[in-house]
């Protein structure tokens, strides 16, 4: 009853139209008011949030793809990638899923991996008449592989509490992440066939080679910030830096897209926008905190442990549970509410941590386009300036895809273990 | 309405200039400390990553008042902009006003959040000893202003009642224009 | 139930520190014959371990058992443990200061400070160790020129310092790219987080056990909740506490040196500073300890009367 009516509330506050980081600002507010907790502890559990040298990534991408963006870095990129791949039918979308998991090798966030990308790819295929909520889906759905391709931040938090090895739990997520890739590729191809999607012309040779050339520093830009981390130059952590340094030097410098003058309105604009999702995340992180002492743990111990479930009734049920979870709260805190109960559970069933991890990341990829709590949903809104409703009709048929690719996850455990099993034996 | 776009302006500029400001040091820090450690390690400082992280953060909580002022906050309008305009009116104003009161709650405890940690004394664990309740200051400074922000906000869509014109269509979408105006 | 107790813990359910205190909070529960419910939350999911200490003061928390190293920053001489003086002493040793009064004397500290209730002795994670990828260090003297990760604080950089090597801070989640890549040679930690994390994925290859100091937890009720219960209450919570206190020692030690041989089993090669060694390091490492109490601001009565207990 009193769940009901929370989740009542909620649902109509967002429905007026609150703004989000306010509607979950209210209700955690209330919420921890109301079960006796002093509220100087509130503001408290936002500074605890926000203290995390993990956070700071997401800015930093965000500055990254601006300029690129405004530096004519992207435009470089795109017009390079439309020679090669562009005579396709919705070429350009296929340069995005492609672009998107490469950005996902270098970031550990799907947030960021959203924001990063959306910022330099949606305004180029709105531009080539692609229809915007397609747009909007190709890359809010693509975004979501920044936490299953390492590195990935929720998978070290899963990592910590399950007690594996982290290196093992990344080279899990490498196969189920490009099959997800390929998924994504040949809806694309299917769909902009079917709706007749216009394919650039091929160039002559001159032309051709001129847009390589002309793209050569743009496409040096991954390859340092890859190359720094996998030499140990840089951790994860501030490949996000460099990503935003080596852009603001090459936009401003090689491709002369912006000047200096330019620079306190290009950053402002990122840190607002970067801003604005995490105020989102900040009071989501207040509701959660409420949640954990909820009680809403507990029953599902006694659920679960009282079923008697099979191994394979067991995932399908975590699968069902997470997915709900998944719509209502961040990914960070579906996984600290859940495993410290689900984990104990895995062993006796025989199910595979690490197998089981890698179905928790592809249901937290849909957490991340299902609504209302939907975080690439509003990351998507948020930089192209587009309706939530589009955004959500974009993803549609991708989160179609990634059930089925879930359910191939979920039953066929080889896609995760093939790999580690074959490096770590 | 002329001069006070043009207060904006400025005001905008300076907040521009003041994150920039933040933004670029804390990315001076992160590149200072990935060369240190490649080339000279015994002189790698143990501060920087926190000093980035003050940085960063409130850079980010400053800019949530702008934010407000442009109703660039997140927001799901799929429903209610289905209502006639004189609705969509009121329920502005109620979520006006709750955000004024919202956000005035949080300034108030965060106050309280400051003045707890100052009297403590609780400093920073690295060689810095930076007091934590000067980073703890910008939650409190953040929500106030985004309080003042939907205060002003919550003026003009009663000055806007009072005048009668809070049932013509543009009412209700105030924020377009704002918004391309923050986006430069 | 008439009361409820919730305590946070940032480790893993799985960590000995998480099965400890599960089961303190089943004893308390049935010794209180339904008076008490005790609720755990895990893995920081409501708090992180820094964050404990504030969370109890403010009386957002009810209990919880943050590590001595996470209250330096709030109480100077929380930073004791780190000191040159208790570099690589015997656990009876650590036990005679902390269990005595100078420990006593940090609680009361910490309780007027903050405005909480310490509950009893401290529990023990056990000692850091120095693991290395690379490099098998058999002395101090192998460690010049190493870069390796330490958790922060300016006892643990002073004496790296001393060794020659550098300290490089970085977050946990970071630890096993920055080993497989080299950004760091090795890390100061325990046998027990190096096995839960099977950091030999990551190419651990050696561990130099020189006890080079000695983690424990420090066992707090906030105030609110303290003052909540009545009397008989509160006395159950704490004798129930010492009762457990030596057994959760013992447990904790065995925890350390199983871990340890999952490590070997692992793949990692143990070497064991002699206890002259030890002693030799310990002189060097004094060199500096006055100028780390000024930059700290540790009260020097509390380090004098250490040291006398430890010479005892
Ligand atoms: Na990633
Ligand atoms: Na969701």
């Amino acid at each position: 009853m009193y769940g009901l009516l929370t989740i009542g509330s909620f649902m109509g506050m967002l429905a007026a139209g609150m703004p989000i980081f306010l509607s979950l600002g209210v209700l955690s507010l209330i919420l921890i008011y109301s079960e006796g907790t002093p509220l100087i502890a509130y503001p408290q559990i936002f500074v605890d949030h926000l203290e995390s040298d993990t956070l700071v990534a997401i800015p930093f991408f965000v500055l990254a793809a601006t300029f690129m963006q405004r530096g004519g870095i992207a435009k470089a990129l795109v017009e390079c990638a439309t020679v090669w791949i562009g005579s396709l039918r919705g070429g350009l979308a296929l340069v995005c899923v492609a672009a998107t998991t490469i950005f996902a090798a270098i970031s550990g966030s799907s947030i960021a991996t959203a924001m990063a990308m959306g910022t330099l790819l949606v305004p180029a295929m709105v531009e080539r008449s692609y229809s915007r909520p397609f747009a909007l889906g190709v890359v809010g759905a693509s975004g979501t592989l920044g936490i299953l391709i390492p590195p990935s931040l929720p998978m070290i938090v899963y990592a910590v509490i399950a007690e594996e090895s982290i290196p093992r739990l990344f080279l899990a997520g490498v196969v189920p992440g490009l099959l997800q890739a390929a998924l994504f590729s040949i809806w694309i191809i299917f769909f902009t066939w079917r709706k007749g999607y216009p394919s650039e012309e091929r160039v002559n040779a001159p032309v051709f080679i001129s847009t390589n050339l002309q793209a050569l520093p743009a496409l040096s830009l991954p390859v340092i910030i890859l190359g720094g981390i996998y030499s140990g130059i840089v951790t994860v952590s501030e490949s996000a830096g460099l990503a935003a340094l080596v852009s603001i030097i090459v936009a401003l410098f090689v491709y002369k897209g912006c000047t200096i003058r330019d620079l306190p309105e290009i950053v402002g604009h990122s840190v607002r926008t970067t801003a604005s999702i995490i105020f989102i995340v900040m009071t989501a992180g207040a509701f959660a905190h409420w949640i954990v002492g909820s009680g809403v743990s507990d029953n599902l111990v006694d659920f679960v442990e009282n079923s008697q479930l099979k191994a394979w009734q067991f995932l399908l049920f975590i699968n069902i549970l997470l997915l709900a979870l998944g719509m209502f709260l961040e990914v960070f805190a579906v996984i600290l509410i859940t495993m410290p109960i689900v984990l104990p559970l895995l062993g006796p069933l025989g199910i595979n941590p690490i197998h089981f991890a890698i179905v928790l990341m592809v249901n937290m990829e849909v957490a991340l386009l299902t609504p209302p709590i939907g975080m690439n949903l509003y990351v998507l809104s948020t930089i192209t300036s587009s309706r939530i409703a589009d955004v959500i009709r974009g993803v549609g048929p991708f989160v179609v895809i990634m059930l089925i690719l879930l359910l191939l996850v979920t039953f066929v455990p080889e896609i995760s273990l093939f790999l580690p099993g074959y490096i770590f034996g | 309405m002329k001069k006070r776009a043009g207060l904006g302006t400025v005001i905008l500029a300076i907040e521009n200039l003041l994150l920039t400001a933040m933004v670029l040091a804390a990315l001076a820090l992160i590149s200072w400390d990935i060369v240190i450690r490649y080339f000279f390690p015994s002189k790698l400082a143990d501060w920087t990553t926190e000093v980035i992280i003050y940085l960063v953060v409130s850079a980010m909580l400053l800019s949530g008042w702008s934010l407000v002022r442009a109703n660039m906050h997140v927001r799901a309008e799929l429903i209610v902009e289905r209502f006639r305009p004189g609705v969509r009116h009121w329920i502005e104003v109620i979520i006006v006003s709750i955000g004024v009161l919202y956000c005035s709650a949080v300034a108030w405890y965060g106050k309280a959040m400051v003045q707890f940690a100052a009297s403590l004394g609780i400093n920073s664990a690295s060689s810095l000893h930076f007091p934590v309740w000067v980073f703890y200051l910008s939650v409190p400074v953040s929500f106030a202003l985004m309080a003042s922000a939907y205060l002003i906000r919550l003026l003009n869509l009663l000055h806007m009642t009072h005048q009668g014109r809070h049932r013509s269509p543009r009412a209700s979408a105030p924020s377009k224009d704002d918004a391309a105006k923050l986006r430069g | 139930q008439e009361h409820r107790i919730e305590i946070s813990l940032e480790t893993a359910p799985s960590h000995i520190r998480n099965i400890m205190v599960s089961e303190y909070a089943e004893v308390l529960e049935d010794a209180s014959n339904g008076a008490l419910e005790v609720v755990v939350y895990h893995a920081a999911s409501k708090y992180a371990g820094s964050k404990v200490p504030i969370a109890l003061a403010q009386g957002a928390l009810d209990m919880g058992l943050p590590g001595t190293w996470h209250m330096g920053s709030i109480l100077p001489e929380f930073n004791l443990p780190g000191l040159p003086l208790f570099y690589g002493r015997p656990r009876e040793e650590q036990y005679a200061v902390w269990d005595g009064e100078i420990g006593q004397d940090m609680a009361r500290r910490l309780e007027e400070k903050l405005g909480v209730k310490v509950i009893g002795r401290w529990i023990d994670l056990g000692y850091g160790q120095m693991f290395f990828v690379d490099d098998a260090v058999a002395s101090h003297a192998d460690l010049a020129g190493l870069k390796l990760r330490a958790p922060g604080g300016a006892a643990n950089i002073a004496r790296y310092e001393s060794f020659g090597a550098t300290a490089i801070a970085m977050g946990w989640g970071d630890v096993p790219q920055a080993l497989q890549r080299g950004t760091v040679d090795g890390l100061l930690t325990t046998h027990e987080a190096v096995r839960s994390a099977k950091l030999w994925d990551s190419g651990l290859k050696h561990v130099f056990d020189d006890n080079q100091t000695f983690f424990q937890y420090v066992p707090m009720m906030s105030k609110q909740a303290w003052d909540e219960l009545p009397e008989a209450l509160q006395e159950l919570v704490v004798d129930t506490w010492d009762a457990s206190v030596d057994e959760y020692r013992i447990r904790a030690k065995n925890a350390q040196i199983e871990a340890r041989d999952v490590n070997s089993q692992n793949g990692i090669n143990r070497i064991e500073a002699s206890p002259v060694a030890i002693e030799d390091m310990r002189s060097k490492l004094m060199e500096k300890q006055q100028a780390l109490i000024a930059d700290l601001g540790i009260d020097p009565v509390v380090v004098a009367d250490s040291q006398r207990v430890l010479e005892k």
